[in-house]
């Protein structure tokens, strides 16, 4: 399915610079744009900024440099408050950790981003979230916790709770990294239709290039000069 | 249930261990102050009330400590006795309503108070149930002690005896229950009350004699001699003090009843001017002291609450320990929690939003521990028992 062009894209980075505090790493980014229900790989080595540049997008750091639009909002003038705001409400998040919290069931975990919101947990949601797991096969778990789940179920229980907020944004760092490839590819695919569901976009950092096919464009984070390319979805993305 | 207060409770119960230590140091350390304050109270109260009502008090000389907590409080003591004669004398001087005390002995354990009818009225002690002493070997039990020994009217009951290897004492003597009182409250409720005379035949001054032309004929080696107008028996086994209603009457003494042993004489003047001159007129007399139980049971309770601040001060630091405890866990808790914290910020919640999820957690623990103190110290203010006792 073509990917559906419009003029504003849901994120949009130019001359884009970040520096950790020790000074021992820079990033910098050029341009990167990605546009509604397009999906992302960022490849490349460990240590070349993969996951700094996610958390750039999510607002957990903020540039030192440069221009970061993300769903409208500027990241490097919007106030910490904005910034998680956005993060809560509008970005879905998927770990390679999981992070499920260990006291709460598989449902309750999918809630969580609703509990953080502070509002009311009434039947609806509860039924939204028990949607979410049944989407991913996980109906008959739902009441468990996270130690009673095997590792697969555990990210399909984060993936649920990344989709509760019918976010406009998946961002997903390294989503298959502690499974093994059967059911990382299986947890990806569950993602990528998901998020082609929802028309959400989706960007993901992957070390597997086997998942970069299933992606509309990839970007090496080791170069960063480079640019943003855009391959078919169904022949293999190719890391440019 | 809304966010905060959901994954606070959650927590709570997820961590149990964590919880019940934290709930138990908190609970511990708030039920020793509150407790000691709701006794301390509690015995204030009531004791000063007791005083009040208790204007003046003469007895021997000696404590007056002793004396105002034997007489007020039926707290055993060794302290020495007044006479009757005393007590009559007292009377004569017409300055007040004089009421005899005579305490040291126990049925049941419970302390027996010798006394007459006044006692009862000043105290404002009505029966519940039967009516008050009339004969000797009649008691009448305070509420506590009815229901404790699960006593009716008509049921017997044996005095304790005084010293168990002493031959000289007289046995224990039966008891017969003839009146319950009403609650009031105070040691009343744990008292056993008779009249004087049987607390003197207890002592072994009052006493009867067994049918002696029967006694002749069951047991004639007990005969010294014999006449036609007279008979003489050997002392030895014919004293007779079980109490019935036929013998009440043939209860005697040898000697003058004014030198019998009283514990106290409780005096309520009409007016400050009795209670003045009949306070100086005792306190100038050689072995004899009246004192106001108001002004020794502040003396007593000045001591007392010396300490309470000492105890108070210890809870302080007891509290000031647990709180460094709660602190130590809370710290703990958020390291151990770390990576919980971060996904909660990585998924953006709002700034703050771990820091009041740690303290509404501790929260909850705090009022849980606040209510169960509150709770557990009401229960052990009325079920410890009476302080006084253990005094």
């Amino acid at each position: 399915m073509p990917v559906p062009i419009v003029s504003s894209p849901i994120i949009l980075a130019q001359d884009l610079e970040f520096r950790h505090q020790d000074g021992d790493f820079k990033l910098q980014v050029p341009e990167l744009r990605l546009q509604a229900g397009e999906t992302l790989a960022l490849v490349g080595p460990s240590g070349c900024g993969k996951t700094t540049l996610l958390t750039l997008i999510a607002g957990n750091l903020q540039p030192i440099a440069g221009q970061l639009k993300v769903l409208g909002q500027n990241q490097a003038q919007a106030s910490e408050a904005q910034r998680r705001d956005l993060r809560l409400r509008r970005i879905g998040m998927v770990f390679q950790e999981f992070c499920l919290l260990d006291y709460l069931s598989a449902r309750d975990n999918v809630l969580l981003p609703l509990l953080l919101t502070s509002q009311p947990i009434d039947e609806s949601a509860k039924t939204k979230a028990m949607d979410l797991l049944c989407a991913v096969g996980l109906e008959s778990v739902a009441h468990r916790r996270p130690a009673a789940l095997s590792m697969g179920e555990r990210q399909r229980v984060a993936i649920s709770r990344a989709l509760l907020m019918d976010p406009t944004l998946v961002l997903a760092d390294e989503p298959t990294g502690s499974l093994d490839f059967e059911r990382g590819a299986e947890v990806l695919n569950l993602l990528i239709a998901a998020c082609a569901e929802r028309q959400a976009s989706l960007i993901l950092v992957t070390h597997d290039r086997t998942l970069m096919t299933k992606c509309d464009s990839v970007i090496d984070a080791q170069e960063f000069s480079a640019q943003q390319t855009s391959a078919p979805r169904d022949n293999g993305g190719a890391e440019r | 249930m809304k966010g905060l207060p959901a994954l606070a409770l959650r927590h709570a119960l997820y961590a149990k261990g964590r919880t019940v230590l934290v709930l138990l140091a908190l609970t511990i350390s708030m039920v020793v102050p509150l407790c000691s304050e709701l006794l301390m109270g509690r015995y204030d109260q009531s004791m000063r009330a007791r005083a009040a009502a208790s204007p003046l008090l003469a007895g021997a000389e000696g404590s007056a400590f002793d004396l105002v907590l034997e007489t007020l409080f039926f707290r055993p003591s060794d302290h020495e006795k007044v006479t009757f004669g005393f007590f009559e004398e007292l009377s004569r001087a017409q300055k007040g309503l004089t009421i005899p005390l005579h305490l040291g002995h126990s049925m049941r354990k419970y302390p027996l108070v010798g006394t007459s009818q006044e006692y009862h009225e000043q105290r404002g002690l009505q029966p519940a149930e039967g009516h008050l002493p009339q004969l000797n070997g009649d008691v009448v039990l305070g509420a506590t002690v009815a229901t404790a020994l699960g006593a009716s009217l008509g049921d017997e009951f044996f005095s304790d005896p005084p010293r168990l290897y002493d031959l000289t004492r007289p046995a224990p003597m039966r008891l017969l229950v003839v009146g319950i009182l009403a609650p009031t409250e105070t040691a009343d409720d744990g008292a056993v009350f008779t009249a004087v005379q049987t607390s003197w035949t207890l002592d072994g001054y009052y006493h009867g004699h067994r049918d002696a032309e029967s006694l002749a004929e069951t047991s004639p080696e007990l005969v010294i001699s014999e006449a036609p107008d007279r008979l003489a028996l050997s002392g030895a086994l014919i004293e007779d003090n079980s109490f019935s209603q036929e013998k009440a009457q043939d209860f005697h003494l040898h000697g003058e009843q004014s030198r019998l042993p009283l514990s106290s004489v409780l005096i309520f003047p009409p007016d400050a001017e009795s209670h003045t001159i009949l306070k100086g007129r005792i306190n100038g007399r050689a072995g004899c002291q009246a004192v106001s139980p108001s002004a020794v049971l502040d003396d007593l309770l000045g001591i007392v609450f010396k300490i309470k601040q000492l105890l108070d001060r210890l809870g302080f630091l007891l509290s000031a320990a647990t709180m460094a405890l709660v602190v130590l866990v809370a710290a703990l808790s958020l390291r151990l929690r770390q990576r919980e914290m971060q996904t909660m910020d990585a998924l953006g919640a709002p700034a703050g939003f771990k820091l009041r999820l740690v303290g509404l957690e501790l929260g909850l623990i705090f009022v849980t521990a606040a209510a169960l103190a509150t709770g557990l110290s009401l229960l052990l203010a009325r079920i410890l028992p009476d302080l006084v006792t253990l005094l």
